[in-house]
C-alpha cells in the first residue's frame, strides 16, 4: 500500500512536469541585431573591441526559471577592435591565443529574477583559453512575446584569473584586470 | 623679481613657463623618438600614455603662455639689431609657438584617429578630436614626426641665436631670460644698449 502510493507520487510529479520542462521555449540566435562587446581599460582610457561571430543555446522561461538556460560559445578569432596594433597583440599566445583556443564558452547553471523587476542574472561558468570560471551575467529583459526575445546586459571580467595576458602582461597597471563585456541578444523561438 | 615682464627683462611667470617648458618639450621629443622603435609591451603603453599627457600638458601651457605675453609688455629686442634680424627674430618665435601647438594638436588627433582616446594623467579623458580613421592616423603620424624634426631644428637655432647674442653681441638677450639672474645687472645692460 506504501509503495504505490509514492509510485502515484511519482507518476504525478512527472506527469505534472514533463510538460512544463518540454515547453521552456527554446531560442535561436538573430545575428544581425544581437552583439557582445568589450571594454578593457589601457592607460586609464577604455579600449572597445567587440566578438562578432557567437551563436547561443537558450532555453527560457520567466514562470519557469528553473528549467531555464543559457548556453553562449564565442568564436576567438571573431575578435574586432580598431587599433591594428592592439588587436594583433590580443590574438596572440600571450593574451585570447586565438589558434589555440577558437572558442570560449559560457554556460549558466542557475537563472535568478530580480523581485519586480525585468532584470535577472545569470549564475555560470565561462570558459576562455584553458580555465573555467564563475561569471556572472546580468541582464534585462528588454523584449519577449510569443515569438521573439531580446536581452541586453553585460558581465565584469577579471582577465587575469583566465591568464589572459601572460609574462608582464599580468600586471595590471597599464592595462587593467577587470574588462567588462556589454550584448544585446536578439532571438527568436526555434 | 617682477612677476611680470618689464621693457627690460622678464618676470618670473614668464621664466617659470620658458624653463619649464623647454624641460618638457625636449623631454617629450627624446622619449617620443625612442618610444616609436619600442617592441609591443606594457612599458611602451606606459610611455605612450605620459608621452600624451605631457603632450597636453604643453598645449595647456602653451595656451596660457600666450595669454600672459599679450597681458604683458614685450622686452624689447637690442637696439643694435638691424630690422631684418629683428624680423628673423619674430619669425623664429612665431614658428616656436607654432609647433608648440601643432606638436600636441596633431598628436592628440593621431591618438584620436587611432581609437586610442588620451587620458590626462588619469584625471579625465580628452574628447576624441577626429573620428577613428586609419588613413588619418597614418598622416597624422607623418605629419607629427615631420613637425618633431622641425621643432628640434627650431630649438637648436633658437639656442644658438642666444648664444650668439650673449658671446658675440654681447648683450643681455640670453641674461634676461635666465633664471636667478640680479635685476640690476641686465637693467644695466639694457640701458648701456639703449645707447648703443
Amino acid at each position: 500500500m506504501h509503495k504505490t502510493a509514492t509510485l502515484w507520487l511519482a507518476a504525478s510529479i512527472l506527469w505534472v512536469t514533463y510538460p512544463a520542462f518540454a515547453n521552456v521555449p527554446r531560442y535561436a540566435l538573430i545575428p544581425q541585431k544581437s552583439f557582445i562587446k568589450f571594454f578593457a581599460i589601457q592607460n586609464n582610457v577604455p579600449l572597445e573591441g567587440k566578438f562578432s561571430d557567437f551563436d547561443v543555446d537558450i532555453r527560457f522561461d520567466p514562470e519557469q526559471l528553473d528549467q531555464s538556460s543559457i548556453t553562449v560559445e564565442v568564436r576567438t578569432g571573431s575578435i574586432a577592435m580598431f587599433n591594428q596594433e592592439v588587436l594583433q597583440n590580443v590574438r596572440t599566445s600571450d593574451w585570447l591565443s586565438v589558434d589555440a583556443f577558437p572558442k570560449a564558452t559560457f554556460k549558466s547553471h542557475k537563472i535568478t529574477r530580480m523581485t519586480n523587476t525585468d532584470n535577472y542574472y545569470a549564475d555560470g561558468t565561462l570558459t576562455l583559453r584553458d580555465k573555467t570560471v564563475p561569471v556572472v551575467l546580468n541582464f534585462k529583459m528588454d523584449h519577449i512575446d510569443n515569438r521573439t526575445a531580446i536581452a541586453s546586459g553585460y558581465a565584469t571580467l577579471h582577465r587575469r584569473k583566465f591568464g589572459v595576458g601572460q609574462g608582464e602582461w599580468a600586471n595590471d597597471e597599464v592595462i587593467k584586470d577587470e574588462v567588462r563585456v556589454e550584448f544585446r541578444v536578439a532571438a527568436e523561438k526555434k | 623679481m617682477p612677476l611680470k615682464n618689464t621693457a627690460s627683462s622678464y618676470g618670473s611667470v614668464s621664466k617659470l613657463l620658458h624653463w619649464g617648458m623647454a624641460i618638457i618639450i625636449i623631454g617629450l621629443l627624446i622619449v617620443g623618438m625612442i618610444m616609436v622603435d619600442m617592441p609591443t609591451s606594457p612599458d611602451r603603453f606606459k610611455i605612450y600614455g605620459f608621452h600624451k599627457a605631457f603632450g597636453i600638458l604643453v598645449l595647456v601651457l602653451v595656451g596660457l603662455r600666450l595669454a600672459w605675453k599679450y597681458y604683458n609688455v614685450f622686452p624689447v629686442l637690442p637696439e643694435s639689431m638691424t630690422a631684418w634680424e629683428k624680423y628673423l627674430a619674430r619669425a623664429g618665435h612665431a614658428t616656436l609657438y607654432f609647433l608648440m601647438f601643432a606638436m600636441p594638436l596633431s598628436g592628440w588627433a593621431m591618438s584620436s584617429a587611432a581609437g586610442l582616446p588620451v587620458s590626462f594623467f588619469g584625471l579625465f579623458i580628452l574628447p576624441d578630436l577626429v573620428a577613428p580613421n586609419q588613413k588619418l592616423k597614418a598622416d597624422m603620424m607623418d605629419m607629427h614626426g615631420v613637425l618633431a624634426w622641425c621643432l628640434v631644428g627650431m630649438i637648436l637655432l633658437h639656442a644658438a641665436a642666444a648664444l650668439l647674442h650673449h658671446f658675440y653681441y654681447k648683450n643681455n638677450v640670453l641674461l634676461r631670460m635666465l633664471p636667478f639672474t640680479k635685476k640690476g645687472r641686465y637693467a644695466q645692460d639694457s640701458d648701456t644698449m639703449a645707447g648703443c
